[in-house]
């Protein structure tokens, strides 16, 4: 569990996080979205202990980081963006100094590497050295040493960055699993990954938060919800007026069309989100006899809103 | 104490794994021996004593230090790996302490590495063997109070030559700053300006290591220089500390 109240870190005169407060519950996955710069990453740092605080209160699990910092740190496991490690190591000795330092040796600490090697699949790289691996392996050892002493707490920046679909999948559903029981923080960039993988969202501009709901609620501020998607083959003179005619149903309050050659695709605007105007468009349809490819009611698109939100409007 | 023995190791490690140390000691060990066989004529001055190599190591070390102490702090921050330290369960005197032993220990077996100077001495003729191990405690402390100079220009800046160039200067300062050449350069400006300024320039004078370095070098282990040398260390570990500490609440 983690509780962040009025947090703020200024470096210098630049305010990254300017007056942030959020709850994590244990069991929780919540995702950091915002653009680079928004202070997704800082706060993160100002949670794991890396940077202090210059005002507010941020507690884990009961303790205060500040006063209680080494029990925080005892945890928290953390993924630092781009994933660092020491490049002269070898994934192993990697794995087995963080180990050590966190308190682990002999059988324990053992079965604590193995388990997070096999969790991370790290086996076929084990005994290479870290500066050779590929992006993906750095990437899991980074992880493997965040996970080794099956923390509470866990924190991660940018987890799938770097990652193949493949790889991102396991990533994914390794949070899912690990989320039932812990508390996780999660940044990043994939707005799809927020969807898979979180509870809830919380997008950060400007170094205050901007959104603090379930990926469902976001999609449902998008103006593409409930938004009707129709595919059909027409020549120009017939879309210009299935274009008009759409229009004019009393539900609908605009129409885009994407064309391509004498492929169309409608997006019919509802008037109201809640009411929808699937049937009424399928009614039309087969009133005017319009061949239908395709037709699907949209929950909504989450860069849409990522985009209202976050862009600054001049 | 066992937190910052593994942090030792681990950086100990590093000097070892990477050709990183055994650059430094190869590069190390032919460059002494032309100090000491050209330019000092070892040999020539008929004389069983290690003087020349002891005067010679300060000199070496100027340069020498500063370049394994640069990559310390930097390193981690160019890697982003201070990240993962400084968020491990372990303070930040711990981490501090940890690296620099390493270095000093790495520092050591470079030292360590004249011992053939003083196996051959012994077969050519009787040095004082007494006077030997003296210097090499001296010569250690020496090198430790240059690596904690150069541990702090680390934590300084990210930058591994400005590191280098830093503390390359610092000991330079420091080791010259109680040389009587100096000081007494020093009084002849002060009394050309009329300045009543002697005491000052002999108290500024005694932090240098040169009055703290003869004793050692003639042999005989004062408890004094010895305080002295472990002070200054400490002193600078404790700004190290300081340092890091700032930069978290930058």
């Amino acid at each position: 569990m983690i509780v962040v109240e009025n947090l703020v870190k200024k470096f210098g005169s630049f305010t990254a996080v300017n007056d942030i407060s959020l709850e994590v519950k244990t069991g929780e996955v919540v995702g950091f979205l915002g653009p680079n710069g928004a202070g997704k990453s800082t706060t993160m740092k100002v949670i794991t202990c890396f940077l202090e605080a210059t005002s507010g209160k941020v507690s884990v699990c009961g303790h205060d980081i500040t006063k209680d910092s080494l029990k925080v740190r005892q945890i928290i496991g953390y993924l630092p963006e781009s994933a660092p490690s020491y490049p002269d190591m070898t994934a192993m000795s990697f794995l087995k100094f963080i180990g050590q330092i966190r308190g682990f040796s002999g059988n324990k600490l053992t079965s604590h590497i193995d388990r997070v090697v096999e969790i991370c699949e790290l086996k076929p790289v084990l005994h290479k050295k870290i500066e050779t691996l590929s992006k993906g392996f750095k990437q899991r050892t980074c992880l493997a040493q965040a996970l080794i002493h099956d923390p509470q707490v866990l924190v991660l920046d940018e987890p799938t960055d770097g990652l193949d679909p493949n790889q991102k999948e396991v990533v994914r559903k390794l949070i899912r699993e690990y989320g039932k029981e812990k508390t996780i923080i999660l940044s990043t960039h994939i707005l799809e990954e927020v969807e898979a993988v979180c509870d809830r969202c919380v997008i950060i501009s400007n170094g205050n938060i901007v959104a603090n709901q379930t990926p469902d609620e976001l999609k449902k501020q998008s103006k593409y919800c409930g938004a009707v998607n129709l595919s059909m083959i027409l020549d120009e003179e017939s879309k210009i007026k299935a274009k008009s005619t759409l229009e004019d149903l009393q539900a609908v309050k605009n129409v885009d069309v994407i064309s391509k050659n004498n492929q169309h695709k409608f997006v019919i605007f509802p008037q109201n989100n809640n009411n929808s105007i699937a049937g009424a468009v399928t009614e039309t349809a087969n009133n005017f006899g319009w061949k239908i490819q395709h037709l699907h009611t949209e929950q909504g698109r989450l860069d849409d809103v990522f985009k209202e939100l976050t862009v600054t409007k001049s | 104490m066992s937190t910052i023995l593994k942090i030792t190791k681990r950086e100990l490690m590093g000097y070892f794994t990477t050709p990183i140390g055994y650059v430094f000691i190869i590069v190390f060990l032919p460059f002494l021996w032309y100090m000491v066989f050209q330019k000092n004529d070892f040999f020539a001055l008929q004389n069983a004593s290690m003087d020349t190599v002891f005067s010679t190591m300060p000199l070496i070390f100027l340069l020498f230090i500063p370049a394994v102490g640069m990559r310390l702090w930097s390193e981690e921050r160019r890697t982003g790996t201070i990240e993962i330290l400084l968020t491990l369960p372990i303070s930040i005197a711990q981490a501090t302490i940890g690296k620099f032993l390493a270095a000093w220990i790495f520092i050591l077996i470079t030292i360590l590495s004249t011992l053939t100077f003083v196996v051959s001495l012994n077969n050519l003729g009787s040095p004082d063997n007494g006077v030997i191990f003296a210097n090499y405690i001296g010569i250690t402390f020496v090198a430790g109070a240059f690596l904690s100079i150069a541990s702090f220009t680390s934590a300084l800046t990210k930058n591994q030559v400005i590191s280098l160039i830093l503390s390359f200067l610092l000991s330079f300062g420091i080791l010259f700053l109680g040389d009587p050449g100096v000081l007494e350069v020093c009084k002849a400006i002060a009394g050309y300006l009329h300045l009543p300024v002697n005491p000052v320039i002999d108290f500024v004078g005694s932090f240098g290591f040169y009055g703290h370095m003869i004793n050692l070098q003639k042999g005989i282990i004062d408890s004094r220089d010895i305080i002295f040398f472990i002070s200054f260390i400490s002193v600078m570990i404790y700004l190290n500390i300081l340092l890091i500490n700032k930069q978290k609440a930058k």
